[in-house]
């Protein structure tokens, strides 16, 4: 990415993506797109279980996850990257989640297996190999720790208060848990949506697994969960057609939580389903969308704290599932049912001369230029040197890294560079000598 | 006598011009303006290249020229003998743009054209990989061009026997690349074929308790659809889930099915629901993995195989070269055989 403060800031600093700028035709159906944290690689999960790696410089796939053996056989269902980008989590229809480590994509690190399918897997952020796994017909979610060779499983359930109890005491059955996301200030609290519309927050620690508080906002299916990176706004899709933005407040020890519904977001018309929901970055200024059904082939952006539709991002010709964002190239991936193709919407940044050279004015005509009087006197030379020696003097820090960068996003962390795989290489030019 | 050529005029002998007296040359009877001519062998009078439509270029290589009344023998000896002459031409250089004619014993006019035409062969030989002067020497130095096209064949030649064994084993790379195959080959294959056939002898019993449990009825049920003209045709026949975490078979199917009731949703780990939607095609997504999985192996032993042997042949490569480098010629790899 060239430098972005040399650019027109007014076209950087946009706050969503406007064009569809590139289609990654994949010779697989993806099923579900997922960036790493800063944007460097796209992972496509794909109808037949195959994980493929897209460099998104060039948007080519450099590598495929489990091609020496132990690759899913079902249709991916969530992926998820470490935060330094190593480490790789899938789940599928399969029934089960897997865990890639990027230096050696061709076996899968860790691996359980489920007695049913699995919805949505993503990291603990705890800052250990640790996963929270939803899966199909599972009163609870799981917790897989992931740092021993044989990762252990457990069920997200509170034992010692007993979770069918309601605050009046009556028992309350919550249904299945479906979807599961943490929260990214407070990291050891998990929120979780269920079949029955509750919200159940639940505190991790290592010792125990606290319920803490429940909240109900519908009576259908959570489909999906998101929060936003300050963690105060979150959004259900459930399947009575809505999105329901909430504003999350909670006290300072995180005991008391308090939902204030926002905004909610239906096709008043159509009635059509939401396919798949995501909030921009930090504070979660838009919220974007894509829609069931084949007549709907457009991502809606709203904006949140007006609830109004800001944007509709249009170019493909077929309905649109999974949504993901990179904030850091201002891009958001989305792909298509019919073809499994992977859309991609970005800003185009006009070209900006003017930063070559300061004073560079761009001219409608040719204008003969007229020297000034002065123009190209010499200056005196001890002037001159000492002006040299004056910006000398300012050190300049090349070292230290910057922690966010343009457009406010942390930069701080170490990327992983997925290495190149020179065994593949060898190979293929073998092959081509051969044949 | 033969024929002249079309764009020739008949022969007339007139030697002057009749206007100015001038003396007139070649087939044109025009006095001489200083174009390039060329003398008759016969007849002695001169001709214009251009009359004659030879170009200029050949100028230097006519041996003997005759021209065109004494070839058809209006003129000349042919006239007199009969014996038509034919104009004699030098040898032409091998160089494509050059008129000039050869010098003894050699295709071409000059040294420097020589070396010249055969540069220009040279690199026009274009072997991928390999030096094209070190492939022409091959190929001078094997006359025999069966033998020539049989070179590199056989591969990288191989080292000695008694060095081999030191070559190959002191390589980690290539040891890690063995034992990776033998884990492939004795380990890993075999257990994820004997998981396979657990699974195979497993679902063979779900389908006899299946069998037992529930013929019957969907035999029934088969006849009550053909009476109802088969108007959902796609219900499927009533069976149990049977999944079972580890595939363990409790009971022979006749001690099983007996102990069967659709109330009980699992009996010793086996499930027991019917049209169970939360373990569906769990026999089905357990095969493909474990074949997905044999499919693996088998790419990955051709793929270690192919490792293997280009590793093998870099080693002796590199023994190759250093023996070149240690003074001691071993034939050039091209030339080798075994």
């Amino acid at each position: 990415m060239a430098n972005l403060l040399l650019q027109d800031p007014f076209s950087v600093l946009k706050e969503y993506p406007e064009r569809l700028t590139q289609t990654l035709e994949t010779p697989l159906h993806t099923c579900c797109v997922q960036f790493s944290q800063g944007g460097d690689y796209l992972a496509l999960g794909c109808s037949n279980g195959a994980v493929i790696i897209y460099d998104m410089d060039t948007a080519k796939p450099i590598s495929m996850l489990g091609n020496k053996g132990g690759g899913h056989v079902r249709s991916i269902q969530s992926i998820a990257w470490s935060k330094d980008g190593r480490y790789i989590l899938t789940s599928s229809r399969d029934w089960y989640v897997k865990m890639w480590d990027l230096k050696k994509p061709g076996e899968p690190a860790r691996q359980v297996k489920f007695d049913s399918p699995v919805w949505t897997c993503q990291w603990q952020s705890n800052g250990t190999l640790g996963c929270v796994a939803t899966v199909y017909e599972e009163n609870h979610a799981f917790s897989i720790d992931l740092e021993s060779d044989v990762p252990t499983v457990s069920q997200i359930c509170d034992i010692g208060q007993n979770e069918g109890q309601g605050a009046d005491g009556k028992s309350v059955d919550y249904g299945y848990t479906l979807v599961a996301c943490m929260h990214p200030k407070h990291k050891d609290l998990l929120l979780t949506g269920t079949s029955k519309g509750w919200i159940k927050i639940y505190r991790l620690s290592q010792q125990a697994k606290e319920l803490i508080h429940t909240f109900r906002f519908a009576y259908s299916n959570a489909k999906h969960m998101i929060i936003s990176q300050s963690g105060d706004r979150i959004a259900i899709n459930s399947a009575d057609r809505t999105i329901r933005q909430y504003m999350l407040t909670m006290n300072d020890e995180a005991t008391e939580f308090n939902f204030t519904l926002e905004y909610r977001y239906q096709d008043v018309i159509n009635r059509l389903q939401w396919n798949g929901i995501f909030f921009s970055s930090n504070s979660a200024e838009y919220l974007v969308a894509s829609t069931h059904g084949s007549s709907a082939h457009d991502l809606y952006l709203w904006e949140t704290s007006t609830g109004t539709l800001v944007r509709v991002l249009e170019g493909t010709e077929e309905e649109l599932l999974d949504i993901d964002w990179d904030f850091y190239n201002m891009c958001i991936a989305s792909n298509g049912l019919e073809t499994g193709n992977v859309y991609i919407w970005s800003l185009v940044i006009p070209p900006k001369w003017s930063a070559l050279a300061p004073d560079f004015e761009e001219v409608e005509e040719n204008i003969e230029y007229r020297e000034k009087e002065d123009e190209f006197d010499q200056v005196g030379q001890l002037e001159q040197q000492q002006e040299l020696d004056q910006a000398e003097e300012v050190k300049i820090d090349l070292r230290t890294r910057e922690s966010f960068d343009v457009r406010g996003n942390e930069i701080s962390f170490d990327r992983f560079v997925i290495p190149i795989d020179y065994e593949s290489i060898l190979m293929l030019k073998y092959w081509d000598r051969e044949n | 006598m033969g024929a002249l050529p079309d764009w020739c005029p008949t022969y007339s002998s007139r030697k002057r011009d009749s206007s100015t007296g001038e003396e007139v040359f070649c087939i044109c009877k025009k006095p001489d303006s200083g174009e390039l001519m060329v003398g008759c062998d016969g007849c002695d009078d001169w001709f214009h290249f251009s009359c004659l439509k030879i170009p200029r270029k050949y100028n230097k290589l006519v041996f003997s020229f005759y021209c065109p009344y004494c070839q058809a023998g209006v003129t000349g000896p042919g006239s007199r003998d009969g014996n038509l002459p034919k104009t004699l031409w030098r040898r032409k250089c091998r160089v494509q743009d050059c008129f000039k004619p050869v010098a003894d014993n050699s295709k071409y006019c000059s040294e420097e054209h020589a070396r010249g035409y055969l540069q220009g062969l040279a690199d026009r030989v274009e072997v991928r990989g390999y030096d094209a002067a070190l492939v022409l020497r091959q190929m001078l130095q094997n006359a025999d061009l069966d033998a020539f096209k049989s070179l590199g064949q056989n591969g990288v030649p191989k080292p000695s026997d008694a060095l081999a064994p030191r070559l190959f084993e002191d390589d980690a790379r290539l040891c890690d690349l063995e034992s990776q195959l033998r884990d492939l080959r004795d380990r890993d294959k075999p257990q994820v074929e004997s998981q396979l056939a657990t699974l195979v002898q497993y679902v063979t019993w779900v389908q006899a308790v299946n069998e037992l449990l529930f013929d019957g009825s969907n035999v029934q049920a088969a006849a009550a659809l053909s009476q109802s003209q088969k108007r959902k045709r796609n219900i499927k026949p009533k069976a149990m889930c049977g999944y079972c975490r580890d595939l363990r078979i409790p009971c022979s199917a006749q001690d099983f099915a007996p102990r069967f009731d659709e109330e009980q949703l699992s009996i010793e780990g086996v499930c027991c629901k019917l049209r169970c939607s939360r373990h569906l095609d769990w026999a089905g997504i357990q095969e493909n993995g474990l074949r997905f999985q044999l499919e693996t192996f088998e790419s990955s032993e051709e793929r270690l195989t192919l490792l293997v042997k280009i590793r093998e042949d870099q080693l002796k490569m590199q023994f190759y070269r250093k023996m070149v480098d240690h003074g001691v010629d071993p034939q050039p790899p091209l030339l080798a055989n075994e």
